[in-house]
């Protein structure tokens, strides 16, 4: 529950990072929105709505309430609720979005198997996550006891997620990447390349059956 | 909330509406009868962490 409590108490400060990194927060909107189909979508582990709103997602899953009631305010419909244990029943979503919050879960097989069950089949998964292998990743890594939000964070490499996405049956799989250089030195959007292995930011998209 | 379900058991939830706005619950229960666990709905949000676990 550790990473919980520090989202409920840093909610504001948490929510400034994407104003004063613009152009990281933008590079990685165009990302997702690469990967996002139409339908009736979820995200979970929402934040304050940073990236549901603007990618037009339905539904945000937030178990910090600090942070759910910010992106309530920005429109969204939330739930608050554990990523483990979803409270929706099977096959009700057309995609299933996770954004930089499989780094913070308890269990990340569960959340997918989770994420899984409440897509419909052919349904998407989708998720953005900081690459463990990348440049970014190995900074993060370092700087993770320091950091007030990353201290409790287990970073994964996409090759690993790739992997538990195969063994859960999911097919399909796309990856896109971005941000090239460290974040201090980003004055203006990044590129968005197939693949990953460059880039800090990997998303990565995947169907189920 | 014809979506929802209960987060243990994925069970049927009872809606109990204490306030609402327009088609906005602000405040009301969630119920799981077979868990026996009333999850609550506080200012427009349902709280449905798992209890106890």
């Amino acid at each position: 529950m550790d990473s919980i409590k520090v989202f409920e108490e840093l909610a504001l400060e948490y929510d400034k990072w994407f104003d004063e990194n613009r152009f990281v927060y933008e590079s990685e909107l165009r990302a997702m929105k690469r990967h996002l189909p139409k339908g009736f979508g979820i995200e979970i582990g929402v934040g304050t709505g940073r990236f549901a709103v603007p990618l037009g997602v339905n539904i945000g899953v937030e178990p910090a309430k600090n942070m759910a009631q910010i992106a309530r305010g920005r429109g969204l419909e939330v739930v608050e609720a554990k990523a483990e244990m979803l409270p929706f029943r099977n096959n009700i979503f057309d995609y299933a979005l996770i954004v930089v919050t499989i780094c913070f879960v308890e269990n990340p097989i569960k959340v997918l198997e989770e994420m899984k069950r409440i897509i419909k089949p052919n349904g998407s998964l989708i998720i953005g996550l900081v690459d463990k292998d990348s440049f970014l990743g190995k900074i993060y890594e370092l700087k993770k006891n320091k950091s007030r939000f990353y201290k409790y964070a287990k970073f994964y490499s996409t090759e690993q997620v790739i992997n538990w996405l195969k063994e859960l049956g999911f097919n399909h799989i796309k990856t896109s990447q971005t941000i090239f250089k460290q974040l201090e030195e980003i004055e203006n959007i990044e590129p968005i390349k197939d693949g990953y292995g460059k880039g800090g930011i990997v998303v990565i998209s995947s169907s189920k059956e | 909330m014809d979506i929802l379900c209960c987060p243990v058991c994925k069970g049927e939830l009872e809606l109990k509406v204490d306030k609402k706005e327009g088609d906005d619950i602000l405040e009301g229960k969630l119920i799981c009868h077979k868990c026996n666990v009333k999850y609550p709905i506080q200012e427009g949000i349902p709280d449905l962490l798992p209890r106890n676990i």
